[in-house]
Formats: structure tokens, C-alpha cells, sequence
């Protein structure tokens, strides 16, 4: 076999072993729990959650701004990156772009979940105020659904011709690898189209994204309340989807690596890579926590003190200490020495970013909510405090469950590793089915 | 036969019985409430003339209407001769308004006319009567204007149009809810029988009109009122911000910059990815 | 008095509306009837402003007739409603309150119209302040709604449109003054409005009338009310006199007792001011200082009940 064809064999999708079924399995369990939960909620009123009057917006919320800035590994990674041209990158952008995609169509739909009365969603539409920031918010998710589409897809032409041949033309999955393919015959008029549109929609999404990380932050910032009303919000949150983004990229890049055995690919330089890529995205995102929660404290209003407190020392303190030093201080110390961005413990890091930014979303939208400018009175003493109640957390890890269902699929039935792109930088292309390019 | 005609009747006498003392009209026969009643007369100048009743009585939560009770208005034509002039139902709450357009008024002497409304045959209250008496007055009102201030002239007479001093005269604005005194809670008539009260603020009115009343509420004259409407008001001005654009404005209000800029932005963007997907369409095709 | 000034009050309000005998289904009901029996006609089932279930004649229950030429969302011409709240003469009799809650069938439990226990320092008085919707001139609620589910009208008044309303929540994130409240389950207030007295059409005007699951509800200042020619019913409901409401464009604002007084000179010899004042939002409501009492603030605390505000049937 012919190094080329060695490489087609190491790096196309496989079935899953009993591993992926069970997985797969599991996975699919939790998004029914979740959609179960929520014909639940549609049926009985959102009085289902723990939210009400005063904390209006609970973990459906924190869970969709979660998604969303995870979202943003897609435009670090694959146009960033792209543009820089760093070549390591290559192996990853696949990943990163599917990732993506999973994520910024997950969150479309959790912010569904959490609206009281879904089946006027058309009134977003038909009726929709341009001075709000939630319809700039569907604009924008909408935009880059599309754009993400298209920067995973276009790429992927290639690499579905080559498939396309290891299967029967009849089978199910010839059928789609062949349609899907688009007639792709690596012609130099194709070759040309393909590497314009990439150029394109790489430079297109930078601005999209972080149009997407700003809009979902002024969410909160057009608002009044302490905790939200901050200058700073904006970049804030772009600087916090850079670390959950690379987060989320090292740690579906291990379990992948692990299960494929792509070893030979994904080497350790990558890692260290991608440790550095996010020790970087954490001291900004350091920088921005620091403005963000020490500053309030030189002034001191009443109601700022009111509200860090609870977060320094009150009701929040473990949780906000957890975030902050395990999510941030962390891996910043672990992640400075080249030991600690070896594969492994690089990949506990990066599961312990993702989760604390998942908490740390929550200690944005909830805390705030509990100090507002007049006293909370005249409601009862559970609307004083807040914790997810069960449908919550079905519904939220119906999403997340989903989201990795995505991935899980995309995962399955396309290649991880670009296929052609990285025989080219081999410089073992198959020169019966190809041309320059 | 006899006997079982004899059965009959007097099966029929006791049902009749029974109906008379044991119906549920009878047996619904609750406590015999006392009611208190409330009668002004009141004219209104070039509109008509009418008595104001208000019925209450002291139910187990405190004081409450007496809705629809049937009243009976008499016209004391002499002592103690009572001619029924018709009859009224009160509303809701209480109220009720029996107008005497309809009934003979000598205008031109100092006559005292005297009305008496009647509680009778009422299941829910005791019997009850209250009068109330009147002479006939003119009142009259107009806006005018001295030395550039604004005044509001009036002037009471009796029944032969001559002047009575002394009066109570409250002069007021008609409002949304209710009147705006102007000046003093009440101006006394000279011996002209007029008052002038100047007009001290300016009053806003809608298109610069405004509707004056003067009243006059006295034991012997009972409630007198003119209304009447004057164009010096101070016009309202809509300051409402409903025609413009604002970030508060419906969709079709939308501020210019955030119409245009976006909307731009939007159609840059999505047609850089419809160019796109026809580019998908062209490698299809190729 | 009052009713004879009906007729040119209408006239004023250029509405030319009949004026019904009883307004139940506006959703006021008819006050006890002690009157005569009326065994042969039909009857029908109301509910009293106290509580309480009362038979009334049927030919004395009249729709109000649907207004013609009045566009729900623009509102009056030439109007500018305000609210004068004072804090002086509050003594959480909470009769506002409980006026609001029946009249507006809440079922949940957040009222509309809630009285604060008020200190801002341990060193400055304690008040009672009530608190309602601001109707603000710059609402922050009405900007962030992205389906115009709640508008801004003509006469200043802020007002809901529940079959628009998606319960997305963001006006209650905005609203500085947490006035808004959500209903989170199905309000279920069949039992508070008996069929019988409920329209068929849902009034516009009358927010909570009937209230939408998942969509978001709060104080209208009564525009069912004003299209009768009276107050709000926290207006008039209140036995200290502490609200006073009118037209800031006649410069005139009236309490409870049906005492007029000139809106600026009442601001101006009273120290009005209006909450928060610094955020821009440019409310409706007016608060005159709580100076010189007429009741102590201790009184209040008897009614004081820190975490209910919309008392349930035992």
C-alpha cells in the first residue's frame, strides 16, 4: 500500500467499537430525560425550574451563553489560526470546526427552552424591534450558524471525494458521502473556488465571532443591574470564550486521540501548543476578571460591596473561589511550565476549564439577580435564593448531552484529521486523483 | 260526594294557608332593615333640575348602598298634602336621580317647593320618608377679563331676580376625576349678589378651552350649579415622545442609525454567504 | 356629587360611552344587593370588591361596549397620566394593595402594587413606601422587548400586549425598580372570575384580565378605569389618602376623597421627587417625602408581612 492510501486507511472514519456504542447509547438516553423534562415544562409552566420573579434567569440562561462562547473555538482555531498560518494547527481545525457547530446550533435551541411562551418564536421574526439586543442576539447566532456551516463544509469537500470511493455506490453512505461530495473531482477550477471561499469566510467569521461574544454579553450590560451594568463586559466575555473554547478544543482532542490512536498526528507539539494557546487566553481572561470584581471594591458603592461579598465571602464564596482559582489561577501556574502541557495533565487542566467556565457563567447571571435595587419583599422565602431544580438540570444536560451527540456523529461518520489537506503537507498525494493545489 | 267535596276544600284552604304563611315569600321574610336616606335637590343652570337620592343602611360590615330599592317621590302641593310625582329605583350603589323637568315649577315668586321620597312596601327596609325643600334661584357665570387678568364673574338671584348676598360661592375647573377649586374653597356674594374671582395661574385646557363650574350648595337652595365654557385656558402641547424615534419606539419608529447601520452590516454579511453557497453550487455544478 | 359630574367628565373624555348601571364586566363587581326580590329574573353570580359571591339581576349586568376609535396601543390624545404617591401618609394599611390584587385576579404570588419597609441607613427614618409600575417616559422595559410585546403609549402609559408577549423575561431583567412579575405557571383565575362575568373578548385595557401563562404581567394604571372616568382602584381604595392621580398636562392630579390639586404646586410645596431618578428612565410616579407623619411608621408593622405580598384564601 502506497504511503498515501496508508494515510486514507489511518485517518478515515471507523465504526465504533463498544466503547462508542455505549456512549452513543448513554448519550441519547440523557437528550430523551431532557426532552421529556421539557414537554414537562411546556405542560405545567416554567414553575417547573427554581426560577421566579427575582432570579428570572437561572441555569437555561448561563447554559446558553456557555454554549455560545464555546462556540467561539471555531473561529480561533480554524480562521486564526488559518490566517496566521500556523501549520500545526491542521490536525485540529476539523475538531474545532465541529465543535463549533455543535455548540452555536445548541445554543440557538437552549434559548428556546428557556422563552415562556415558545410557540410565538415567529414573533421574533414578524414583529422583531430592532432596538433590542436579543433580536440583534437571533441575528447574529443565525449568521454564524451558517458561517460555521460553511467553514466546517467547504474544507471538507475533499476529503468526502475520497471516501465517497470506500463505499458501495449503493449503500446508505455512499449515497450521502456522494452527494455530499458535490461532485468534487479536484479540478483546478473546483481548487480555485474551494480556496477562495475558505479565504473568504476564515476572514468573514473573526468579526462575526466577536460580534457573537459582544452581543451575548450586552445581554447583561444593557441593563441596570450591578453586577452586569460594566463597561467591561464585552471583551470580557470574548477573552472568557477564547479559554473555554481552547478548553473544550484539548479536551475533545485527547479523548479523540486516545480512541483513534492518532498519535502519529496529533503529536505532543500540539499539545504544548494548545497549552500555551490557552495559558495566553487565561492571563487575558485574568486581566479581565481583575478589572471586573477588584476595582468595584476601591469605590465600594453599597450595592457593589453587597454583591461581591456574597461572591468574595457569602452564599457563593466556595463556588466563586473553585471558578476563579481552579478555572483560571490553575491552570495559568500549571500550564507556564512545559511539563504541565504534556497530554495528560494538559487534559485534566483543560476538563477543569470547561467545567469551571460552565460555573462561572452561572456566578454571572444568578448572583447579580438577587441584589437588585430595592429590597426583595413581599414574596415568599424560597424566591430569596436559587439552585436548579431537576427538570433544570435534565433540560440542561439534555443540551449538553446533545451537543456532544452532535459531535459524536460528525465525529463518526467524518474525519477527524483533514485528510487531504495533510497528504498534501506530506507531500504523498495520490497523484492519480489529484492535481496541484 | 259531599264528603270528598268537602276534602277538597279544605285541602284547598290549607294550601292556600300554606302558601299565605308558609310561601317562600313570607319565610324569606329576613329582619327589616333601617335604611337612611339622603335627598338634595340640584338645578343646573339651562339644563335641568333633579333630586339626588342616596340610600344606606348599616348591614353587618358597617354602612352599605341600598341597590335597587324602589322610592316613591312626592310634591307637598299643601301642609301635609302629599301628591305622588313618580316613582325611581336606586343603582348599585345607592344612588338615584329623579329629574323634575317634567314637574310644574312657578318660577316668578319666593316660593318654597318641597319633595318627599318615600320607602314604602319594601321587603328589605322599614318604612321611611325624607323631604327636602328648596326655593327657586338663578345662578350665572361668565369668564372676563380686567386690566388683563382673567376673572370669573357670577351672579345669584332668587326666583324674581333680585340679588341675595351672603351666599357660598365655590368657583371651579373641570378636571379629569374631578374639579380644581379655583382661589377660595368659597366666595360670599356682595350685595349685588355677585362674586369676582381672578383667575391667579394660568390653566392649561385641551385646545385652550375650559369648562367652568360655579356652585352653590345650601340648605335653603339646595345644590345650584352653572357650567359653562371659556377659551382661556393655556393650550396642551403633546409632549409625548409616541411620534418619534426612540429606542423605545415600536419597530416602525426604529431610530434611523440603528435601522441603517445593521441592516447594512446584516445585508454585507449575508451576501457574502449566499456568494458563498452559490460557490457550493458552482463546484456542484462543475 | 361626583355622579353629576359624570356627564361632562365623559363628554371630556370625548369617549361618549354609555355609562353601564353596573360594570361587572368590566370586572367590577356589583356592591351587595339588599333591594327588592327579583325571584322571576334571571340572576347572575358576581363577586363583591370585598370578597364575597352575590346574586345580581342579569338586566343589570351590562357589557361595556368596545371602544371604536381607541387604538389600545397609542391611548389618549392630550393626556399625560401621572401619580403622586405620599409617603407622608402611608401607614401599610395595604388596602391599595389587596383593591389591586381582587381587582386584577392575581392568583401568584408577587403583587403588582407592593408596599416597601424602607430605611436607607440605620440612622435615617423608616418609611413605607408603595411601589407600582413608573410608567416611565424612557422606558428601560419597552426598549429591550424584541417582539413590541410592551409598548409606550400617547398618555404615558406602559402597558402589556399578552398575546405578543414571548416570556423571554429580558424587561424584568431591565426594570430598575423589579416591578414586573412573571407568570410561571397557569394564573388559574376561573375561580375568581366566574364565567358569567367574564367578557368575551379579552379587554385590552384590563391587564391580568385575563393573565397568560409564561408571559409577564405588572400595574397598568388602570386604563378600564379610566375609560369609566374614575381612578385606579389603588387610588381610590386607599383610606389615607396617600395617592393622588391625573393628567400632567392639566396640571392637575387628583386622591382618593376626590380632592383636585394643582400637580405643581403639590410638587413644589411638598418636595416631590421621583425614585432613581438618576437612571434616566424619567417615571411617571412622584413620591412627596416622608416629613412630618401623619401616622407613626410603627403602626405599619402590624400588616407587615415580609414574604407575602398577594395573601391566599385559607
Amino acid at each position: 500500500m502506497s504511503k498515501y492510501d496508508e494515510l486514507v486507511e489511518e485517518l478515515a472514519p471507523r465504526k465504533f467499537n463498544k466503547t462508542g456504542q455505549i456512549w452513543t447509547v448513554f448519550l441519547i438516553i440523557v437528550v430523551v430525560i431532557g426532552i421529556i423534562a421539557y414537554i414537562d415544562q411546556i405542560i405545567k409552566g416554567q414553575v417547573v425550574t427554581d426560577m421566579r420573579d427575582y432570579v428570572l434567569w437561572g441555569v437555561y440562561i448561563s447554559n446558553f451563553v456557555f454554549f455560545v462562547a464555546i462556540s467561539f473555538v471555531g473561529s480561533l482555531t480554524a480562521a486564526v489560526l488559518r490566517l496566521t498560518n500556523k501549520t500545526w494547527r491542521t490536525p485540529l481545525v476539523r475538531i474545532a470546526e465541529i465543535i463549533a457547530f455543535a455548540a452555536i446550533i445548541m445554543a440557538g435551541i437552549t434559548i428556546i427552552l428557556d422563552m415562556g411562551r415558545p410557540d410565538r418564536l415567529y414573533n421574533l421574526f414578524i414583529h422583531a424591534r430592532l432596538q433590542s439586543p436579543i433580536t440583534w442576539d437571533v441575528v447574529i447566532i443565525t449568521t454564524y450558524i451558517a458561517i460555521s456551516a460553511l467553514i466546517l463544509y467547504f474544507p471538507l469537500l475533499p476529503d468526502l471525494a475520497i471516501l465517497k470511493k470506500r463505499y458501495d455506490e449503493n449503500s446508505i453512505l455512499g449515497k450521502l458521502y456522494r452527494w455530499f461530495a458535490f461532485n468534487w473531482s479536484g479540478s483546478e477550477k473546483q481548487w480555485l473556488i474551494q480556496k477562495k471561499s475558505i479565504q473568504i469566510v476564515a476572514i468573514l467569521i473573526i468579526p462575526v465571532a466577536l460580534i457573537l461574544q459582544t452581543v451575548d454579553a450586552w445581554l447583561f450590560s444593557t441593563t441596570f443591574r450591578i453586577g452586569w451594568d460594566s463597561t467591561n463586559l464585552g471583551p470580557y466575555f470574548i477573552a472568557g470564550a477564547m479559554v473555554v473554547g481552547v478548553g473544550g478544543l484539548i479536551s475533545v482532542t485527547y479523548i479523540l486521540r486516545k480512541y483513534y490512536k492518532l498519535e502519529k498526528y496529533i503529536t505532543e507539539l500540539h499539545f504544548d501548543k494548545l497549552g500555551q494557546l490557552l495559558v495566553f487566553a487565561c492571563l487575558i481572561y485574568l486581566y479581565f476578571n481583575i478589572n471586573e470584581y477588584l476595582l468595584p471594591a476601591f469605590t465600594a458603592p453599597k450595592a457593589e460591596t453587597a454583591h461581591l461579598n456574597e461572591l468574595f465571602f457569602g452564599h457563593y464564596a466556595y463556588l466563586f473561589w473553585f471558578v476563579t482559582v481552579g478555572g483560571l489561577i490553575l491552570p495559568i501556574i500549571v500550564l507556564i511550565f512545559p511539563k504541565g502541557r504534556k497530554p495528560l495533565p494538559l487534559f485534566l487542566i483543560a476538563i477543569l476549564v470547561v467545567i469551571t467556565s460552565w460555573w462561572k457563567r452561572y456566578l454571572i447571571v444568578v448572583p447579580a439577580l438577587l441584589h437588585p435595587f430595592l429590597p426583595i419583599q413581599g414574596v415568599p422565602e424560597s424566591w430569596h435564593s436559587y439552585f436548579p431544580s431537576l427538570h433544570e438540570w435534565a433540560i440542561v444536560s439534555g443540551t449538553l448531552a446533545a451537543a456532544l451527540l452532535i459531535i459524536t456523529i460528525l465525529v463518526r461518520y467524518l474525519p477527524i484529521i483533514p485528510i487531504h489537506r495533510t497528504a498534501e503537507e506530506q507531500g504523498i498525494l495520490d497523484t492519480e486523483n489529484s492535481t496541484k493545489s | 260526594m259531599k264528603k270528598y267535596l268537602n276534602m277538597k276544600f279544605t285541602i284547598l284552604v290549607l294550601l292556600g294557608f300554606y302558601m299565605l304563611v308558609l310561601s317562600p315569600h313570607s319565610q324569606a321574610q329576613d329582619k327589616q332593615y333601617k335604611a337612611r336616606l339622603s335627598v338634595d335637590y340640584q338645578k343646573i343652570m339651562g339644563d335641568k333640575a333633579s333630586l339626588l337620592i342616596n340610600g344606606k343602611f348599616k348591614g353587618e360590615d358597617g354602612y352599605e348602598p341600598t341597590t335597587h330599592l324602589s322610592l316613591n317621590v312626592y310634591q307637598e302641593i299643601q301642609e301635609d298634602s302629599l301628591v305622588l310625582v313618580g316613582q325611581t329605583v336606586t343603582d348599585n350603589k345607592g344612588n338615584a336621580q329623579f329629574d323634575l323637568a317634567s314637574v310644574e315649577t312657578a318660577g316668578d315668586s319666593i316660593v318654597k317647593y318641597t319633595y318627599v321620597v318615600k320607602i314604602e312596601d319594601s321587603e328589605r327596609f322599614k318604612d321611611l320618608k325624607k323631604s327636602v325643600s328648596y326655593q327657586e334661584t338663578n345662578l350665572s357665570a361668565e369668564a372676563i377679563v380686567q386690566d388683563s387678568v382673567n376673572y370669573i364673574s357670577a351672579k345669584f338671584t332668587d326666583g324674581m331676580g333680585d340679588p341675595i348676598e351672603g351666599a357660598k360661592l365655590t368657583v371651579m375647573v373641570d378636571r379629569l376625576f374631578a374639579p380644581l377649586t379655583i382661589g377660595k374653597s368659597s366666595y360670599k356674594t356682595d350685595d349685588d349678589g355677585t362674586i369676582l374671582v381672578p383667575i391667579e395661574e394660568p390653566l392649561p385646557g385641551v385646545d385652550g378651552i375650559l369648562t367652568f363650574e360655579v356652585m352653590l350648595d345650601s340648605r335653603k337652595y339646595g345644590i345650584v350649579r352653572t357650567i359653562f365654557d371659556a377659551p382661556i385656558g393655556v393650550p396642551v402641547v403633546d409632549l409625548s415622545t409616541f411620534d418619534d424615534r426612540t429606542m423605545w419606539s415600536p419597530p416602525s419608529k426604529t431610530p434611523l442609525f440603528l435601522w441603517i447601520f445593521p441592516n447594512l452590516l446584516i445585508l454585507g454579511i449575508w451576501t457574502i454567504i449566499v456568494i458563498l453557497i452559490s460557490n457550493l453550487y458552482k463546484i456542484y455544478k462543475s | 356629587m361626583k355622579d353629576d359630574n359624570k356627564k361632562s367628565r365623559r363628554n371630556f373624555l370625548g369617549l361618549g360611552l354609555k355609562l353601564g348601571v353596573a360594570t361587572a364586566a368590566g370586572g367590577l363587581a356589583a356592591a351587595k344587593v339588599m333591594g327588592e326580590s327579583h325571584s322571576d329574573e334571571e340572576m347572575v353570580e358576581l363577586m363583591t370588591t370585598d370578597g364575597t359571591l352575590v346574586q345580581v339581576p342579569a338586566e343589570d349586568v351590562m357589557e361595556m361596549p368596545a371602544k371604536k376609535d381607541y387604538n389600545v396601543r397609542e391611548g389618549y390624545a392630550n393626556r399625560k397620566f401621572v401619580m403622586v404617591i405620599d409617603l407622608a401618609k402611608c401607614r401599610n394599611a395595604l388596602k391599595c394593595q389587596d383593591s389591586c390584587n381582587k381587582n386584577h385576579y392575581i392568583t401568584g404570588d408577587n403583587a403588582w402594587l407592593k408596599i416597601y419597609k424602607m430605611q436607607e441607613d440605620k440612622d435615617t427614618a423608616p418609611y413605607w413606601m408603595p411601589m407600582l409600575c413608573q410608567h416611565c417616559d424612557q422606558p428601560a422595559c419597552v426598549t429591550v422587548c424584541p417582539v413590541d410585546a410592551t409598548f409606550k403609549r400617547r398618555d404615558g402609559i406602559v402597558s402589556i400586549d399578552n398575546e405578543r408577549c414571548i416570556g423571554c423575561r429580558f424587561c424584568m431583567a431591565a426594570c430598575p425598580y423589579s416591578t414586573r412579575v412573571f407568570n410561571w405557571s397557569e394564573p388559574n383565575q376561573a375561580f375568581l372570575m366566574d364565567g358569567a362575568t367574564h367578557p368575551a373578548e379579552h379587554n385590552a385595557d384590563h391587564t391580568g384580565h385575563p393573565s397568560v401563562k409564561g408571559t409577564v404581567d405588572k400595574c397598568d394604571f388602570c386604563p378600564h378605569m379610566i375609560d369609566m372616568g374614575e381612578m385606579p382602584h389603588c387610588v381610590t381604595s386607599c383610606p389615607n389618602d396617600v395617592f393622588y392621580f391625573g393628567d400632567k398636562y392639566e396640571d392637575t392630579v387628583t386622591n382618593g376623597s376626590g380632592q383636585s390639586v394643582r400637580l405643581s404646586k403639590l410638587l413644589e410645596d411638598k418636595a416631590g421627587y421621583r425614585l432613581m431618578d438618576g437612571l434616566g428612565t424619567q417615571p411617571s410616579v412622584y413620591y412627596l417625602p416622608p416629613v412630618e407623619r401623619t401616622d407613626a411608621f410603627e403602626d405599619g408593622l402590624e400588616n407587615y408581612n415580609e414574604f407575602e405580598s398577594v395573601p391566599k384564601p385559607e
